[in-house]
């Protein structure tokens, strides 16, 4: 089956070039035929890679330890579904898996748009390819998945060698969350090869007007919310699993997985300039050519150890593959920009500075402005090592400080921007849509004051939120109110007629909405406390308002791993409130230790226990205990921003004036019964 | 007109410099000026990417500070003791452990430009947007002097069918 899988895997890499000849002989030559081979070819690449992936996960769930990625990776009492997900626990099995997530989007990208728009595909299924072509190289040559474990016996054959059992899956990565959350941050770097291959598309083929705009919004919406997706189940792993008590420590692979998201965020307001007003057309291109290469540094940084992680696998040569794919990348766009640069040219207009033409642009600022301030940080200590040849690091009190007064500023446009009517916004609008959001905030920022708040930039946090949300609710009750008084529906039914007539606006709504409570969120733990102590049994540990009181110490055994769990009861004013289980577990194939925190989660903080293990020099239970304010909060409005972005992605419903003549009883009065037409709202897709 | 925008200019030039020079967000709940030192030098073992004060190992077969991290504090907590200032503590660290030790590196020489580049960025970014807006309004100026053929009707008629703003 092994050599099945590398066979292949190798076929799909000469699937890919024969791709990328044909779709530019089809280019070229206009040829319907080529042009349909070359999609084909792409067709194909996805095929072979599954069936690539299928092989390789036959072998782990064989249990065949002569292949060297599986010995790695798995062991014979693994779950099943750690089996499946050990796929991408290393590099050759995580560069493989990018492999297939790219040609499950590229099968999607060339499928759905066999019969459409045959100017640009060509184009697209040639830039895909290419990105294509480079993986699949790297999988075949540098990374293969299907080594063999075993050595050269004498007269110089290869002889094969067969672990009795694999060394086991990391533990830190048996855990659900870890799971799902490289494939959705996976799905969200090559999610955005298809805008990137678009965009390419529009530019070499000077295709006209703004239509790949159109067709590669809802493209770049899904890899932005698989994105999302992907760093907030990190940091929840993080938080749930690492025991350290926090999600996001500015390590170089988290601030990876940052960066295209923000640029995305950016690239996803400005293309509505394009949309609406044929505005910000190189910016916009420039913008998902950043993001896709910001995808590829992402995977760099992962892959090489560039920058020394606790993420990155190992310090390895990949890194110079990925640097020459980046450079490569990066040419071929300014050329592709150089010689069609006067296709972009656009008849950019403004009548008014407060507009919400000038509020994309700040936001698009802001948001670049973060994107920078986090790659520098990440790159200082390589470019300081370089110039100065000496080493240092660049910790979160830097990333922290950059980033909390650019997040502010966010937060404001987040609320000031949709309010804002496009070309000029009048005083009066200005007045009517603000003053009331804004009392709302500046009252909330004052009882919070008063009640004690006094730490700036968490107090600046709330007023801002407290305004985002009035603003966003303003708006969801003007048009409801409306529809609620024309069609006499209630005002809830109103609300889900409002943001059926136009999911993209009101469905953003509800992504702002969530990122205020991620805010909110992040902006709790200025005022998180925590407490380190030995606690054997009958020991008491005071946490804030709370108790907790170490009742037992009990051992476990499994057939992976053997545990020791903690039993911790919490009080408050006297009353038994939960129990919470602390673990450590001792992973048996591995010889790896993992914690398992004891959480109770509410929406305004989270009690979270740590048992660290006994003390080296007393032997006593260790127990770090840690109070977290809205934490939850942050998972919470990543749900909300997924739902939102999910609302986006559905079709409007168009409504249709229908005036129909119907009769109806008005109250009773002196004529009798009066019929009169009434209006009504029906829906259309 | 003008001069408001050029006001403007300045304050938010102004807010961006004074927010950065505010002190940090994080609060510290431990009021011991030695675990602050401590959140502020590197645990130097080479197995967690924490400071000294927060080390945490979460593989290990204690969790809690590894004795590294533990010898750093003991050395934070002698010198507080002693009455040195946290400047003085820093510069000892970087002397015994390397420049790599400090969490964030000094502000001197060219680490000067971490802190720099991201104002530089925001103000060229201010001056980039300011710029690509008045070029827009000079624009929109000229057209509205030398207005395209079309009757106030058809305007009014073209804007009617548009329909509302998104």
């Amino acid at each position: 089956m092994d050599i099945f899988g590398s066979f292949s895997l190798l076929l799909a890499l000469i699937a890919a070039g024969y791709a990328i000849v044909a779709g530019i002989l089809a280019i070229r030559t206009r040829n319907p035929l080529l042009t349909k081979s070359s999609r084909h070819a792409g067709i194909a690449v996805f095929c072979l890679v599954t069936l690539t992936v299928a092989c390789l996960e036959y072998l782990f769930f064989t249990d065949n330890f002569s292949m060297a990625y599986v010995a790695e990776h798995s062991n014979r009492d693994l779950p099943g579904f750690y089996k499946f997900a050990a796929l991408w626990a290393g590099q050759e099995g995580s560069l493989l898996f990018w492999s297939w997530l790219l040609s499950i989007y590229a099968f999607f990208a060339l499928f759905l748009n066999r019969r459409k728009h045959p100017e640009l595909m060509p184009y697209v299924g040639v830039v895909l390819a290419c990105v294509q072509l480079f993986f699949l190289t790297l999988n075949n040559f540098v990374a293969s998945p299907f080594q063999v474990l075993g050595h050269a016996g004498a007269g110089g054959a290869f002889t094969v060698v067969s672990q009795a059992d694999g060394h086991g899956l990391t533990p830190l990565l048996q855990y659900s969350e870890m799971v799902i959350h490289p494939p959705m941050l996976y799905l969200g770097y090559t999610g955005f090869s298809v805008p990137f291959a678009f965009a390419m598309a529009a530019l070499l083929g000077r295709y006209p007007g703004e239509k790949w705009i159109h067709i590669t919004r809802r493209w770049t919406m899904i890899a932005w919310v698989f994105q999302t997706l992907g760093v907030l189940l990190g940091a929840h792993w993080a938080y749930a699993v690492l025991g350290w008590g926090g999600y996001w420590a500015w390590d170089p692979v988290e601030n990876a997985s940052l960066l295209p998201w923000i640029t995305g965020t950016a690239f996803l307001h400005s293309v509505m300039m394009q949309e609406k007003r044929g505005m910000m057309k190189v910016w916009n291109v420039w913008l998902v050519f950043t993001t896709f290469m910001l995808c590829i540094l992402g995977t760099l940084l992962t892959r090489s150890g560039i920058v020394s992680s606790i993420h990155a696998f190992a310090q390895s040569s990949i890194g110079t593959w990925f640097v020459s794919f980046l450079a490569v990348t990066f040419i071929a766009c300014a050329l592709a920009y150089w010689k069609n640069r006067d296709y972009l040219r656009s008849d950019n207009q403004l009548d008014s500075l407060v507009s919400r033409e000038s509020s994309f642009l700040f936001n698009n600022l802001i948001l670049l402005a973060a994107c920078f301030a986090v790659l520098w940080g990440t790159l200082f200590p390589v470019l300081s090592e370089w110039v100065q040849g000496t080493k240092i690091s660049v910790g979160p009190p830097f990333f922290n400080k950059v980033n909390v007064p650019i997040a502010l500023f966010l937060i404001l446009l987040t609320g000031v921007g949709p309010l804002l009517a496009w070309r000029k916004t009048s005083l009066d609008g200005l007045r009517r849509n603000f003053l009331w959001p804004l009392a709302g905030g500046l009252v909330a920022g004052l009882i919070a004051f008063v009640a004690g708040f006094r730490l700036i930039y968490p107090l600046i946090c709330l007023i801002l939120s407290v305004f985002v949300v009035l603003t966003i609710v303003a708006e969801f009750w003007r048009g409801a109110r409306v529809i609620a008084a024309r069609s006499g529906v209630n005002l809830l039914a109103a609300t889900g007629q409002l943001t059926m007539r136009n999911t993209r606006r009101y469905g953003g709504y509800v992504v702002h909405f969530g990122m205020v409570l991620i805010f909110i969120g992040i902006a709790g733990s200025a005022f998180n406390r925590d407490v380190q102590q030995e606690m054997p049994p009958g020991a008491h540990m005071k946490l804030g308002p709370y108790d907790i009181v170490s009742q037992n110490f009990d051992q476990i055994q499994t057939p992976n791993y053997q545990a020791e769990r903690a039993t911790l009861e919490v009080f408050r004013d006297g009353k038994s409130k939960m129990i919470l289980y602390p673990e450590r577990r001792f992973f048996l194939a591995s010889q790896i230790t993992q914690t398992l925190v004891g959480i109770q989660s509410t929406p305004l903080r989270d009690i979270y226990l740590v048992y660290d293990g006994r003390s080296p020099e007393t032997n006593r239970p260790v127990i770090h205990g840690y109070l977290n304010p809205l934490v939850k909060c942050i998972w919470f409005g990543g749900l909300v921003v997924v739902l939102g972005t999910i609302l986006a992605l559905i079709p409007s419903r168009q409504a249709v004036m229908v005036l129909s003549q119907a009769t109806e009883l008005a109250p009773a009065s002196a004529g009798g019964p009066v019929p009169h037409p009434v209006g009504a709202i029906h829906g259309k897709h | 007109m003008a001069s408001i925008r050029a006001t403007g200019s300045r304050i938010l030039l102004a807010i961006i410099v004074c927010a950065y020079a505010v002190a940090p967000v994080a609060v510290a709940q431990r009021s011991d000026r030695a675990t602050e030192l401590g959140k502020r030098i590197n645990c130097m073992c080479a197995g967690c990417a924490d400071s000294a004060g927060l080390c945490n190992h979460p593989g290990a077969s204690f969790s809690g500070p590894c004795d590294v991290a533990k010898n750093e504090l003991k050395e934070v907590d002698e010198r507080v003791a002693r009455g040195d200032s946290d400047d003085l503590i820093l510069q000892s660290f970087i002397q015994e452990y390397g420049t790599e030790v400090v969490i964030v590196p000094e502000a001197k020489g060219f680490n000067r430009w971490m802190w720099l580049m991201p104002i530089v960025f925001s103000i060229v970014g201010i001056f980039v947007v300011r710029a690509i807006l008045k070029s827009w309004r000079l624009r929109a100026a000229h057209v509205k002097a030398h207005p395209a053929g079309v009757s106030p009707e058809l305007l009014a008629r073209a804007r009617h069918e548009i329909g509302p703003d998104e």
